[in-house]
């Protein structure tokens, strides 16, 4: 059923640091989860093996005062990881400094549980060679099982552990690198919002912030332009030969997807249909109407293509408030809607979903499209939509990552400033939806994400079916990534007749296509 | 007060420094949630944050810069005009629906029973002081488990070490790893305790080559200058131990008036106990200023534990140390006549009448604390046996003073649970005895405590079940005088308030209590005449 077609380009070997490893044989399975290769083949040897070490440890107090040397472990398999310190310790030379280990136990001085690897490296008057590398797999296994603590924590009511926990979480992951620090903070940020009821209220930002971080978000990873490109597909398959079309569209932001379809639509053979465009979106806030806006620079664009273009925006504070008989619709038009990262919103609303989708069956669409992310962070369990959602999101850090460094932008060279506020940026919007989903509950949680399949059988009692995206458009989309440099560890795969694009093995949005059954 | 506690501990408040860090390196719109986190601008003002964040930026600063540029292009970027709308996107929530607010609910369901002075809303809207005490203070709060997350990490691991759950145990000993240290809060030293309980668990439950394991620092390691100051300046903040030894001092005084009558017989007292001579000066005042002076001569038969249990909490002492000569030079200047006797190695079991040497026309009192609870209860029922072959040494009376704690021994969670419960007590009523502080002392007395983690021979019971047994074999409960509780009562005054004794009205055992919580039991035992003939 399931194909998958992986798109990299594999140009170089060289060794970018991925959190993704793909073999993944007897791995910690929580550590596994978010990429991590540790080996949990026998506990207790690993408990021994602490423990010697400890016990090794805890005859000297003053061992790492001796050292002189810094060592950088990488404990990729904690068994053999503990061999190698215990060998290094009982050793006939001068012991390393060890930045974190396990060792605080037992060592007598008064670090605290910040670790040794605060006690060293945070004292002012270090050794007169102090170059202590902190690794970052290690803490990084150390800070996704304290994440994980501290949701179970929260889950629990357990808010004095928790408390204790997220001020660990955070602490390691200042000593993280990259993607892996980044989302940590997120995650430590939304735990301790979640702990100390410090959960943004709604509205959180204006509509227009919202979409200047989405337009970021557009431009450093290929998620947003894939979703705008793989429905424009299908949308103008559905369109073909018809002349006059009308687009309404729930998710209109910036109006990004529509030039590319206008363009589309101007080379048609046989010449460009009237194209008719319905821009929903939230008030603006500012008293400012951005969806005019928006529609004025369609309309120049249209002008200078030759296409016949009609808009209007319609202001709407929720999808569920709209009515079809407010959109105008004509008999003599072929009308499509779209919706990108929308509907999950309206599951907040008990009933909005079934009312957005029988107002969309009376608007007789030829075609529904439906981008969505792929990911159920809408479980009724608070732990499983974390560990959803920690997941999700640190591939989508990691992909990000990816695309910045690098292999990032068609030119492929030296990241420039603006693409780097662009990363920084698309890192804001996804921080917020992790804080969404961690922190908020009731009708504040509005990140809802449910997967391809939940959206199958809710579109399915809807009254809709699947149209399947060709063998065209996924030819296409996977052409479109090769294009985008750094398309090395994206790819494209088709489910069902849908698209999905993820980031190695991790499918992360899903497009799909519906029609009234 | 609370402040400086605060600013005086060096280390294990580290945390909420960096919390404070990493959320300024990395967050955008910080600044607000600072605002509600911490409320106020102490921070600023706060000796304790400075430096920290000066040494913070230095490990920035030694680390690979990739890391700290971002950082910087993050927060130089929200600068810019265009995105430093969302101040006001959070707003501090006092509203009931939301999420936390049902678990306090929740919470506060079980502890009706106490006052709750610093409610959840203290957090909401706390400030740093409010939100940092509360992790280190809020075993003050309650009676009940609250604020004690390190049993939340314990016991869990141990439930999966039983159950198999490899993964979860693994899971649970990286998380005790960031947490435990062997300072701070009664917490973190319980999670360090715990720890290492459980790793000592672990390799001693295979077949490898078992060693035995003892807590870094304990009496049998210590110098015996160093134990005898610890303990001195112990007993002197802790009424642990006190309170039970003054107990059964003026016990012995009260079983002593009570028989001989005026005659002048000798007192015969058999230690089988923990208080390594400490115990001792205070009776012999007590007894050097009885109308009619002290007995012709006050015999004390000590008798220490067996190599074997080497891991009875506070049983042993260092190689080396001797409190006979102190004693007995301390009982010449009081004109008493005093003998010491030590059995070493000798089992509790062989004890009898000729190896202790007593003689009919002595008064015979028998001193048990917080020793007989090591004698297997279930099979063979060695601990019945004892008190049996105590009751056949006839004494005039036995002072029975132990742990006041469910029988542990059915599976090694349930009894590791029980050990962290006794321990909690002792860790956090030590901690407030030192009042926080860090000293080499604290440690020798909480490391020799957390032996009852790992001492496989911890087999407790409540002090009814003990009471059954000492009917059992031909003992009566003797409530102890006004005089005796009087005079402990007055003495516990001079610890902390969360102290209590307990006078059990149907039995007359006096019960030591911390913060609601039963932890020991003293009482006193009498031949039961009805028994005595046959």
């Amino acid at each position: 059923m399931k194909r998958n077609h992986i798109i990299t380009s594999d140009v170089t070997g060289k060794a970018k640091k991925t959190m993704w490893d793909e073999e993944d044989a007897g791995v910690d399975e929580l550590l596994a989860v978010l990429g991590y290769k540790v080996k949990s083949s026998d506990m207790v040897d690993v408990a021994q093996k602490i423990e010697h070490l400890e016990g090794v440890l805890g005859n000297d107090d003053g061992l790492s005062l001796l050292a002189s040397d810094s060592v950088h472990y990488n404990p990729s398999d904690l068994s053999s990881w503990l061999e190698s310190m215990i060998s290094e310790l009982n050793p006939t030379t001068q012991p390393p400094i060890i930045d974190d280990s396990f060792m605080n136990i037992a060592n007598t001085s008064s670090s605290s549980s910040a670790g040794a690897s605060a006690s060293s490296s945070y004292n002012p008057n270090p050794n007169p060679n102090p170059v202590v590398i902190v690794d970052s797999q290690e803490n990084g296994i150390r800070l996704v099982h304290t994440l994980m603590a501290c949701a179970e924590a929260v889950q629990q009511e357990n808010l004095a552990l928790a408390e204790n926990l997220v001020k660990q979480a955070g602490m390691l992951a200042v000593s993280q690198a990259g993607a892996m620090r980044k989302v940590a903070t997120y995650f430590v940020e939304a735990l301790a919002r979640r702990i100390y009821r410090l959960s943004p209220k709604p509205p959180q930002d204006s509509p227009a912030f919202q979409d200047l971080l989405q337009m970021h978000f557009y431009e450093t990873c290929p998620y947003l332009k894939f979703a705008h490109f793989t429905a424009n597909q299908a949308i103008l398959e559905a369109f073909a030969g018809k002349k006059k079309v009308h687009v309404i569209d729930f998710s209109m932001k910036q109006g990004m997807q529509w030039p590319a379809l206008m363009q589309a639509l101007a080379l048609r053979p046989g010449g460009p249909p009237t194209f008719r465009l319905t821009g929903i979106g939230p008030p603006s806030g500012d008293n400012t109407d951005h969806l005019q806006e928006v529609g004025w620079k369609l309309a120049q664009l249209a002008d200078t293509i030759h296409v016949e273009f009609e808009y209007r925006g319609f202001v709407a504070e929720s999808l569920a408030d709209l009515e079809p008989a407010m959109l105008d619709l004509r008999e003599d038009e072929v009308v499509a809607v779209n919706s990108v990262f929308e509907l999950h919103q309206l599951l907040a609303r008990p009933g909005a979903v079934e009312k957005v989708l029988s107002a969309v069956k009376e608007m007789k669409p030829e075609i529904l499209t439906v981008v969505e992310q792929e990911a159920n962070h809408n479980g009724l369990v608070f732990l499983e939509r974390f560990t959803e959602s920690l997941h999700y999101y640190s591939t989508l850090f990691d992909s990000l990552e990816s695309s910045g460094n690098g292999g990032g932008g068609v030119d492929g060279g030296a990241i420039s400033p603006a693409s780097n506020q662009d990363k920084i940026m698309s890192e804001v919007y996804l921080g917020k939806q992790i804080c969404n989903v961690v922190a908020c509950e009731g009708p504040d949680r509005v990140e809802r994400h449910e997967t391809l399949t939940q959206w199958k059988s809710r579109l399915d009692s809807a009254g809709f079916e699947a149209v399947h995206l060709g063998s065209n458009a996924f030819k296409q989309a996977s052409m479109l990534l090769a294009l985008f440099a750094g398309g090395d560890g994206y790819r494209v795969e088709e489910n069902n007749g849908c698209l999905m694009l993820g980031w190695h093995t991790r499918s992360l949005i899903t497009t799909s296509a519906w029609k009234i059954r | 007060m609370s402040e400086t506690m605060f600013f005086g501990e060096p280390d294990p408040d580290l945390n909420s420094g960096h919390i404070l860090d990493w959320l300024e390196d990395s967050i955008p719109y910080l600044p607000s949630l600072l605002d509600d986190l911490y409320g106020s601008t102490d921070i600023i003002n706060d000796p304790w944050w400075v430096p920290t964040q000066e040494l913070e930026q230095d490990l920035i600063d030694a680390n690979n810069t990739s890391t700290s540029n971002s950082v910087e292009n993050l927060t130089s970027s929200v600068s810019s005009p265009t995105i430093t709308a969302p101040t006001d996107l959070l707003i501090l929530s006092n509203e009931p629906q939301l999420p936390v607010s049902d678990l306090s609910k929740k919470r506060k369901a079980p502890e009706d029973h106490m006052p709750q002075p610093a409610p959840q809303g203290k957090k909401s809207t706390g400030n740093k002081k409010g939100t940092g005490k509360s992790t280190k203070d809020n075993c003050i709060n309650g009676n009940n488990k609250e604020g004690r997350w390190a049993e939340q990490l314990l016991n869990p691991c141990a439930a999966a070490i039983t159950s198999g759950n490899v993964t979860r145990v693994q899971h649970l000993l990286f998380v005790l790893h960031e947490l435990a240290s062997p300072t701070g809060d009664a917490n973190y030293r319980l999670a360090s305790h715990g720890l290492q309980a459980l790793l000592h668990h672990l390799s001693s439950s295979t077949n490898s080559p078992t060693k035995v394991l003892t807590p870094a620092i304990s009496f049998d390691t210590a110098t015996p200058k160093f134990f005898q100051r610890s303990l001195i300046n112990f007993n002197d903040i802790n009424p642990w131990f006190t309170i039970p030894f003054n107990i059964a001092n003026n016990a012995i005084l009260q079983v002593l008036s009570e028989h001989d009558h005026g005659s002048r017989r000798n007192l015969h007292i058999l230690d089988i106990g923990v208080s390594h001579g400490f115990q001792w000066p205070t009776l012999l005042e007590a007894l050097s200023s009885r109308p009619g002076g002290p007995p012709p001569l006050v015999r004390v038969t000590v008798v220490p534990p067996t190599l074997e249990n080497h891991q009875l909490p506070f049983a042993n002492c260092p190689p080396g140390y001797n409190f006979a000569s102190y004693i007995l030079r301390f009982a010449k200047d009081l004109n008493i006549n005093l003998q010491i006797n030590r059995l070493d190695n000798c089992p509790l079991q062989n004890l009898n009448t000729h190896i202790i040497n007593s003689s009919p026309d002595e008064t015979l009192i028998v001193c048990a604390q917080f020793r007989l609870h090591y004698l297997n209860h279930t099979k063979p029922d060695t601990r019945t046996e004892f008190l049996k072959l105590m009751r056949s040494m006839e004494p005039q009376g036995v002072i029975l003073n132990d742990n006041d704690m469910d029988c542990s021994c059915s599976n090694f969670d349930a009894g590791f649970s029980q050990s962290l419960d006794y321990l909690w007590s002792f860790l956090d009523s030590t901690s407030v005895a030192f009042k926080g502080r860090e000293m080499e002392e604290r440690k020798l007395i909480e490391g020799e405590a957390a032996k009852a983690l790992i001492n496989t021979f911890e087999m407790n019971e409540k002090k009814e079940k003990w009471g059954e047994r000492m009917r059992g074999v031909g003992f009566l409960e003797n409530a102890f005088s006004e005089d005796v509780v009087d005079q402990a009562r007055a003495l516990l005054k001079k610890y902390d308030t969360h102290w209590e004794m307990r006078v059990e009205e149907k039995d007359g055992s006096v019960g030591l209590w911390w913060k609601g919580q039963s932890v020991s039991f003293c009482s006193l035992w009498k031949i039961d005449a009805k028994t005595s003939d046959s």
